[in-house]
C-alpha cells in the first residue's frame, strides 16, 4: 500500500479507532496510545494491507485486540479489580433523575459496565452505525450471534437505566 | 380518534420493540434517533430511551488528537530506544540456583515462542498468537515477553530459597528435571 493510500484508507479511520478504544479502555490517553500503536503496526505491515477483503474490519479488530491486551496488562498490574466507571450519580441521592444530562451519564456508565463483547457490539452498531455483517466480521461471530448479543446489551441497558432513573442507586 | 402524534408514538413504540430485539434496520434506527432528537414532548416512560440515544449521539462526536503519521512516531522511537541496564552479579553461592532458574525460565520462553502459532483469519491475514492467557490469545509480542519476564523474575527470585520449600520447584519438579529442560533448550 502506498503512503497516500495509507493516509486515505488507514489514517482516515483514526477517529473511529479512537472512539472504539475509548469505549473499551475508558481512558482517553490510553486510547490515544493504543490507536497510535495500532497505526504503527499497520504502517509496518502496509505492504500486506491491500490483501484484506475488508480493511476497515481488520483495522477495528486490531484496535480491539490491542485494547484487550492493555486491559489484561492492567489487570495483571492492579489485580483483578473491577474498573469503575466515573459517571454514576451519588449513591446517597434517592431522587429520580430528571435532567437529560444526568440520564445520559447514567447511560454511559451502564454501557461501560457491560461485558466486553456486548459493549463493543453496541458501540459498533449504535455509535458507529455498522451493519450487522461488518460487526460480525470484526467480532469474528455469526451475524445471528451479533444480533443476540446486541439485543441482550440493549435490554440490559434499558433495565438498569429504568431502575436507576426511577429508584436511584441500589 | 388517534391524532398524528399518537400514531407517531405508536410507530416508535413498535420500532423500539424491534430495536430491543436487535431486529431494526439501520434506517429504522435512524428514525428512532431522529424522533428522540427532535421531538419536544417525550413521554416519561420513554425518557430512558431518549437518554440512551442522546448518549450514542454524543459518543459518535468524540474526537481524539489529530492523527500523527506512524512513520514519524516510529522514527522517534528508534532514536530514543533506551539501553537496558546491566544485570547485578549474583554471588558464587547463588550462581547454581540462578543458572537453574535462568535455564527453566528461558525454556518456558523458548517453548512459548516455538509453540506460537500463525493463525489465519477470515481476512486472509496471519496473526501470530504468542501465548494464551486465561484462554485468550495474546497477539502482542511485547505483552508475551512481559508475561515471560515476570515468570523469569519470580523464578530467579525464588531460587535463592532452599529448594524443598520453593513453590517454583514444586511446579517444575526436581532439579534434575530443570537440568533436562536445559538440554531441551540446547536442542531447540
Amino acid at each position: 500500500m502506498e503512503n497516500t493510500d495509507f493516509s486515505t484508507k488507514v489514517l482516515s479511520q483514526k477517529e473511529r479507532m479512537y472512539r472504539l478504544a475509548v469505549s473499551l479502555l475508558r481512558d482517553s490517553a490510553e486510547a490515544e496510545d493504543a490507536v497510535q500503536d495500532v497505526m504503527e503496526r499497520l504502517w509496518i505491515k502496509r505492504g500486506q494491507l491491500d490483501g484484506y477483503g475488508n480493511l476497515n474490519a481488520f483495522i477495528l479488530t486490531s484496535v480491539r485486540n490491542a485494547c484487550l491486551d492493555r486491559i489484561r496488562t492492567r489487570k495483571m498490574r492492579a489485580g483483578k479489580k473491577e474498573l469503575l466507571t466515573a459517571a454514576m450519580p451519588a449513591a446517597e441521592d434517592p431522587r429520580p433523575l430528571q435532567e437529560l444530562s444526568d440520564m445520559k451519564s447514567v447511560a454511559e456508565a451502564v454501557i461501560a459496565a457491560l461485558p466486553e463483547k456486548q459493549r463493543m457490539i453496541i458501540h459498533l452498531r449504535d455509535v458507529e452505525g455498522f451493519p450487522m455483517e461488518e460487526i460480525a466480521q470484526v467480532m469474528r461471530m455469526e451475524a445471528d450471534s451479533v444480533r443476540v448479543y446486541l439485543s441482550r446489551a440493549r435490554r440490559t441497558v434499558r433495565e438498569k437505566m429504568v431502575t436507576i432513573m426511577n429508584y436511584g442507586i441500589h | 380518534m388517534e391524532n398524528g402524534k399518537d400514531i407517531k408514538l405508536e410507530y416508535i413504540g413498535t420500532l423500539l420493540g424491534k430495536y430491543f430485539d436487535g431486529e431494526t434496520t439501520l434506517t429504522e434506527e435512524q428514525q428512532i434517533r431522529e424522533f428522540f432528537t427532535y421531538e419536544e414532548d417525550i413521554p416519561a416512560e420513554l425518557k430512558y430511551a431518549q437518554a440512551m440515544f442522546g448518549h450514542f449521539a454524543e459518543a459518535a462526536c468524540v474526537t481524539g488528537k489529530p492523527a500523527v503519521h506512524p512513520e514519524q512516531t516510529l522514527s522517534g522511537k528508534r532514536q530514543a530506544r533506551p539501553v537496558a541496564p546491566a544485570r547485578e552479579r549474583r554471588g558464587k553461592r547463588g550462581l547454581k540456583y540462578y543458572l537453574a532458574g535462568a535455564v527453566s525460565a528461558a525454556a518456558v520462553i523458548a517453548a512459548t515462542l516455538v509453540l506460537t502459532t500463525n493463525v489465519g483469519n477470515e481476512f486472509g491475514a496471519e496473526q501470530t498468537v504468542y501465548c494464551y492467557i486465561d484462554g485468550e490469545p495474546v497477539t502482542d509480542l511485547d505483552l508475551a515477553f512481559e508475561y515471560s519476564r515476570q515468570a523469569f523474575d519470580r523464578i530467579s527470585t525464588a531460587v535463592t530459597s532452599p529448594l524443598p520449600d520453593t513453590p517454583v520447584f514444586e511446579a517444575f519438579g526436581k532439579l534434575e528435571y530443570i537440568a533436562g529442560l536445559g538440554e531441551l533448550l540446547k536442542a531447540l
